[in-house]
């Protein structure tokens, strides 16, 4: 177990949610309302912060709760200072407890299209959008001596990748390394570091991310049918609770889990075992298959580059 | 196999090399123009290429071999687009046939002692100065229709991290994932993805990478070369750069040959290799299977002790904090 036997608990503790007005965050800081944490939501856009108050206040406990709204736009390093600072000024200036960070969202899309802009876009969005508040908080724990959490939101896609994803999994696997390393490090905090390995969450932001996702990528994933994001929340927080590491809650989730643990702290069990050998028989299989959809896709694939200009009929030599 | 049965020759091949003036990749650009490959190298300064071009003329074995240095910071979209601009020049503007992709350094360090420039910074170095040749390639790649390859290079840091590596292992992890998305998307194109996961590599940036790093981090990973950074230095000097990893460089283009997707040299990599495989293509190999039930086994325990190293650095650490400034010793609550 991470920190011994006994299990975390939210109650009376401060808690920050990036990306808290809508999806996972809103569900988690729902949940930890409920719990009777007090909870701090940051996200940019000021009405959908104000609407996820109206669901906070539905769920608080207790009076003593101190629940609030903050708009920043968390994947600027100044402003994911900004909002801690103002965030721990409802807290007697004091780092919050544990940090949840749901800020984010997905852009998928064929590599040869993207550009300088959309891929340092998707670096903001998938990565410094977490990292940034990482950062600023870790610095205020330990200089405040708080020996809190930090939880981190990866992907599935941060354990393995398809096409369509190069603008997302480098993010996605770059927070994995982050936590990977922070764990390791933290320890001469006392600080706990946990990573969550969602699969698909059924919120406004895969609605956006299903519009520009090509179709042989939407092909693929048609099994992973997703989750609601209030169920997925539930899931986070038991791993949190149960000071998991790496925090996976479905069979995709647990088979790549075990089958790309390497060195991360894992929890040793017989269940894992079968996961991990079950991930060495299903997985090549699975991935030969996803090369197959993707050759038998590649004319079709051909014939839309050359509807966006980005391939010339003549010099085309080997 | 990745192609087929047949292996890839370099042989009459462009090669492009990002930081191919020092280190792992004038390593590998030796190598490659030893094979008979035409190659380009691409790095910063103008005074190492030319040193790298003295080898390189002296690596030579044809005298049809195209063997060019440019001088840009591919860390930078644009300057990587335009070295690519301008390497094509010389081949009638056809996209490389492979390109080997070393930019890079490492700068580790303790996160709470980062900022918001010394993370960007590493991030252009362990990613960016990756990705945007990368991205620049493939779409020349593709519009010529060259049936190429691309070869990362990430690390075993890419499999794995441990304290000190907060500012390295996010970009290297960032590659593998940059990769694997490739890698299958790529089947589109018939271009090739490779990405090789070196452990300590004895060159010139490790020697700088070493001057910053934390005590603890030595410390843990001092199993990995049992050499010291004056000794390293020596045999630079000596002009035996290329011998001091010479195991490196041949199996990674050994690798590349062969079609593997992820690259392993050591005992190490192939172990963190096999433990960290997922859905990753692999050569579904029976020494792949024990090298991964010995990272069940031996993983966790080694972790384990890492953890415990941590631990007990704890008390010297938070003394180096306040050295820094970094604590206050008011308002240390719980």
């Amino acid at each position: 177990m991470f920190f011994g036997k006994k299990k975390w608990d939210p109650r009376g503790k401060h808690c920050y949610v990036t990306g808290g007005s809508a999806g996972l965050g809103l569900g988690l800081a729902v949940l930890l309302a409920k719990r009777g944490a007090h909870v701090s939501i940051v996200a940019r856009n000021q009405e959908r912060l104000d609407k996820a108050m109206l669901e906070l206040e539905a769920a608080r406990q207790s009076p003593d709760q101190i629940i609030k709204a903050y708009s920043y736009s968390v994947d600027q390093a100044k402003e994911a200072e900004a909002a801690l600072e103002a965030v721990c000024g409802a807290h007697g200036g004091r780092s919050p407890d544990a940090l949840f960070l749901c800020a984010g969202k997905s852009r998928p899309g064929f590599f040869v299209e993207q550009t300088e802009e959309s891929m340092q876009m998707c670096m903001q969005e998938t990565y410094w959008a977490q990292a940034w508040s990482a950062l600023a908080a870790s610095k205020r724990m330990v200089r405040d001596g708080v020996k809190g959490k930090i939880v981190f939101v990866a992907s599935v896609l941060g354990y393995f990748s398809i096409v369509g994803y190069s603008p997302y999994s480098p993010g996605k696997f770059a927070i994995r390394g982050l936590a990977e390393a922070l764990q390791s490090e933290f320890v001469l905090y006392d600080i706990g570091i946990h990573i969550c390995f969602p699969g698909t969450i059924l919120s406004p932001g895969y609605v956006e991310e299903n519009k520009v996702k090509p179709k042989i990528t939407l092909k693929i994933e048609e099994s992973d049918t997703g989750l609601n994001p209030e169920v997925i929340a539930g899931h986070l927080l038991r791993g949190v609770e149960k000071g998991q590491f790496h925090i996976t809650y479905d069979f995709i989730g647990n088979v790549f889990r075990a089958s790309t643990r390497g060195s991360s702290p894992g929890n040793n069990s017989l269940l894992d075992q079968v996961y991990s050998m079950i991930g060495a028989i299903a997985l090549p299989i699975w991935r030969k298959d996803v090369d197959k959809q993707v050759r038998a896709h590649a004319d079709e694939h051909h014939q839309h580059l050359a509807s966006q200009g980005l391939l010339v009929s003549s010099g085309a030599s080997k």
